[in-house]
């Protein structure tokens, strides 16, 4: 075993001292040749015709690596400039998102203004005592249209009507702490006193329970109207203040007994539009 | 008896060998010295042309060794045969004292290669005739990766040679 470490040991020591078996001799005639092509190239530019060949050769690689170059460096842009540009830009989006938010609160608001803003000139008017301001909370379609009014309920009666910026909507039906229930003008057995505007005629309209619907109550064959008569409240009996809009006349035909009209009046506001709702007494 | 023919046919291969090594560390030179716009290349022909010189000297000769310094001269429009002085001395060194080379543990084999790529860019420095002040930092530092990636040429490049290559 000792002999053989011994053996290594020498064989490594030798290899130090050992040169290999190149010569100078060997390398020289290189070393002629190149300088020789190296003079003749510095003197009369040996090298240009094989130069501009063999760097159209190597053309693709070097574009090769510029592109890979070009594209690291779009990386390095990505991440840093870019990257900050991009930040800046998806705030700047969150931003946006935040103001037309913002601005849809605000149209929101205008158009609620407004609604208030008309619903206060009803207040004006001389023919209503009292009013009482609310706003819809909840909408009903079952077991019949309704809709809930939050409002300061120890103001409110029975006889009260509901108003909102288009019209006449609706009467007061439940009265519950903290908030009243309305039902629509056109619900069953509802009788409004009204007045056709052309023929100053008073008529008895009554609700159908059909959506906007209204029918004129024993209207005498003889009586004068036409469709599209527009139809208004006459203040008659005092529980619907007058002058404002029912409907218009849409349908107009013969009932069995040939002595009455069926006249068919289309409310033209809708029972649920808007937010706000004016309760008012005559 | 056909010992002969073999240990024939295993040099052609082995010769063969070496040149698409040495080739493909001469286009991913050119391939960086495009990528980066520096003054001095990272000298990865002379450093696999080191390695076969230390590992083959009988097989690898100085073929190669013209051939891709004309290459190179080529390439980075410099006088023909700047590159080829270079790589032949380089060589013949390295063939003369490969027995010394082999001794050495690889912490002092990447030294003496930082040295020979740092002679060998400056004399390409004063073949080339263009002196900036950034040119000392980048000779530096390119010395120091030539240094820092010799053990991984150099094990890949035994790896290659152990697995594809019988020697004599």
């Amino acid at each position: 075993m000792f002999q053989k470490e011994h053996k290594q040991t020498s064989i490594a020591s030798n290899a130090i001292f050992t040169t290999g078996s190149m010569r100078a001799s060997k390398l020289l005639p290189s070393v002629i040749a190149t300088i020789i092509i190296l003079t003749l190239d510095f003197n009369f530019s040996l090298g240009k015709e094989i130069k501009s060949i063999f760097l159209e050769t190597f053309s693709p690689l070097k574009n090769l690596s510029q592109s890979s170059s070009q594209f690291s460096r779009e990386i390095s842009l990505f991440f840093t400039s870019q990257y900050k540009l991009l930040n800046d830009l998806d705030k700047k989006n969150e931003e946006i998102e935040l103001l037309n938010f913002e601005l849809l609160k605000l149209e929101q608001l205008a158009k609620e203004n407004e609604e208030l803003l008309l619903l206060m000139n009803y207040t004006k008017k001389p023919k209503i005592s009292k009013s009482v301001i609310g706003e819809i909370i909840n909408i009903s379609s079952f077991p019949r249209e309704s809709i809930s009014i939050e409002t300061n309920a120890n103001e409110i009666s029975e006889k009260m009507v509901a108003i909102s910026m288009n019209g006449l909507v609706g009467l007061v039906d439940k009265i519950f702490p903290g908030y009243v229930d309305i039902i629509p003008i056109y619900e069953k057995k509802v009788n409004i006193p009204g007045l056709i505007q052309r023929t100053n005629q008073n008529i008895i309209l009554e609700g159908t329970g059909e959506r906007n619907t209204l029918l004129i109550k024993n209207f005498k064959n003889n009586s004068n109207v036409t469709l599209n008569d527009k139809i208004f409240t006459s203040g008659l009996g005092g529980k619907y203040p007058k002058g404002f809009l029912i409907g218009n006349v849409i349908n107009i035909s013969n009932l069995e007994d040939e002595s009455s009209l069926k006249v068919e009046v289309k409310s033209l506001i809708n029972f649920d539009s808007g937010t706000k709702i004016l309760l008012v007494l005559p | 008896m056909t010992e002969y023919l073999d240990k024939k046919n295993n040099f052609i291969s082995v010769y063969f060998f070496i040149g698409i090594t040495i080739f493909f560390s001469f286009l991913l030179e050119i391939f960086l010295s495009n990528m980066f716009d520096l003054s001095v290349y990272l000298p990865l022909t002379l450093m696999v042309l080191i390695y076969w010189n230390m590992a083959l000297p009988k097989n690898i000769g100085l073929i190669w060794a013209m051939i891709f310094g004309f290459s190179l001269d080529i390439n980075q429009e410099v006088l023909l045969g700047s590159h080829v002085l270079l790589f032949l001395f380089i060589s013949y060194l390295t063939q003369r004292y490969f027995h010394r080379l082999r001794a050495l543990y690889t912490i002092q084999q990447s030294l003496f290669v930082a040295i020979v790529v740092l002679i060998y860019q400056i004399f390409l420095i004063s073949f080339l005739g263009e002196f900036k002040e950034s040119i000392v930092i980048e000779l530096v530092s390119l010395t120091l990766i030539s240094a820092l990636i010799w053990p991984i040429i150099f094990g890949i490049l035994r790896q290659l040679r152990i697995k594809f290559v019988q020697s004599n």
